[in-house]
């Protein structure tokens, strides 16, 4: 004979079951659940008490097609995850929501070089000052590390230096007024260690070789000055300076004298 | 294996706007959540480029809710969370239709044969009971609604019945779906909905 007890138990089964055949489609209980799911199927899939702890979702999937088979997606894909085959090739993908990113889709390995390209842009804008018909540039570390590494061995200096791959080369397209490009690169000496020959070259506007001869270039070096004039090429070479002073190196060109 | 070292270096460096370790932090991440997305797409047809979709648009929601992260040493679980809703929320759109339930369900009619005869002062077990067994459901599909809700076994316990009734493997999640599927099939029937608002108001 049934006690008073199974009977209440067999009447609320029965209680639930019949709420869930007359529930509603609720999208506000779909959002909730969707919330929970994650860790409602990890605990599941944990062994824990998954039901009695989030009721509120079980008697959703009871109702919501739509949520159990997300619920099902979900299981599935967490029972999988561990030893799932890695897809054989991936695409690239779009950063372009990242700072400094573009309007159209960029790879990573664009966006690194269009925040490179940004931030050399910044470093040059920062180094170049101009006063009257005098030029400035002046070196840092930030500018030397933003340089792309140069690749060819450049043209051998008239100042008798071998061919070598410099150790920085900057090319500044109309820096001033006057000035049409200034190229500025450093090379290290075969002796002493350490130390080095600037190479300045520049083009002025309306003259070439060779009335692009004395112009003054000044290399700054800390309290130290020294001064040349270009040749007939528009060149001035600086040897015998510490390779570790060049962040911070200045080179002026005046124009007006 | 990813520890949570790994998470918060990775947070801290998504989270540093404009450096190059943001760049590197958002393409590891791309990495893990392409992954994960092509696993729960291998099977659908154009799953490449569905959890491409899927990765990329979970990358931007990651970036943009990086403040909600609340513990970046789970950061890598926190992302894998927003692209496993992403696909979820994917594939509740109409194109994207899934059967996960048992292959039978979709066997019998979706409408009720005859409906039930049960006498007037039937209680509401009887009425549910008779409205199961003569309702559109196939045998397995009334044993996991009785099962889970008249004999309160659990779904795992439901899915090692299965498996051994059909020798093949049904996991919890599909007695889950059948379930779902089969109760709405009671839904349909106006009649019984009516007659179970009675009861329970009684």
């Amino acid at each position: 004979m049934m006690g008073k007890a199974d009977r209440s138990d067999r009447d609320a089964q029965a209680r639930r079951l019949a709420q869930i055949v007359l529930a509603q489609p609720d999208t506000a209980a779909c959002a909730a659940c969707l919330d929970a799911i994650e860790e409602y199927v990890a605990a599941q899939l944990a062994n824990a008490e998954y039901a009695t702890r989030w009721p509120a979702v079980a008697q959703h999937l009871d109702s919501c097609v739509a949520c159990a088979e997300s619920y099902a997606q979900l299981y599935e894909a967490r029972l999988a995850e561990s030893g799932a085959p890695a897809p054989a090739h991936m695409l690239a993908p779009d950063l372009s929501f990242l700072p400094g990113g573009a309007a159209e889709s960029i790879t990573p390995d664009g966006l690194r070089a269009a925040r490179r390209a940004s931030r050399l842009r910044a470093a040059l804008a920062a180094a170049v000052e101009r006063a009257g018909t005098r030029l400035r540039v002046t070196l840092s570390q930030a500018l030397l590390d933003l340089l792309p590494p140069p690749s060819s061995p450049a043209l051998s200096l008239r100042g008798g230096m071998e061919p070598d791959t410099p150790l920085f080369a900057l090319d500044l397209d109309e820096p001033g007024s006057e000035v049409e490009q200034l190229k500025l690169s450093a090379y290290a000496d075969p002796s002493p260690a350490q130390r080095c020959s600037v190479r300045v070259q520049v083009s002025l506007h309306g003259r070439e070789w060779p009335d692009l001869a004395d112009v003054p270039i000044a290399l700054i070096l800390g309290a130290e000055r020294r001064q040349a004039k270009t040749d007939p090429w528009g060149e001035a070479v600086f040897g015998d300076l510490p390779a570790e002073a060049l962040p911070g190196l200045s080179v002026e060109v005046d124009t007006g004298v | 294996m990813h520890t949570s070292a790994d998470s918060q270096s990775l947070y801290a460096a998504c989270a540093s706007d404009g450096s190059d370790a943001q760049i590197d932090a958002f393409e590891a991440l791309w990495g893990d959540l392409y992954r994960i997305a092509y696993t729960m797409l291998r099977d659908r047809p154009g799953n490449d480029a569905l959890a491409a979709d899927c990765a990329q648009t979970a990358l931007i929601k990651v970036y943009r809710n990086l403040s909600q992260c609340r513990d970046p040493a789970a950061f890598r679980e926190w992302a894998a969370q927003v692209l496993r809703r992403v696909v979820l929320d994917e594939l509740r759109r109409p194109e994207h239709t899934r059967r996960a339930a048992l292959p039978e369900d979709d066997d019998h009619s979706g409408v009720l044969a005859t409906p039930p005869a049960v006498a007037p002062d039937a209680d509401l077990r009887t009425v549910l009971l008779a409205a199961i067994q003569g309702g559109p459901l196939s045998e397995r599909s009334r044993r996991v609604v009785i099962g889970r809700y008249l004999q309160e076994q659990t779904d795992e316990v439901l899915a090692r019945i299965e498996s051994q009734q059909s020798a093949q493997p049904v996991l919890p999640c599909h007695i889950q779906v059948t379930r779902a599927k089969n109760l709405s099939k009671l839904r349909a029937d106006a009649a019984l909905l009516s007659r179970l608002r009675e009861l329970l108001e009684s």
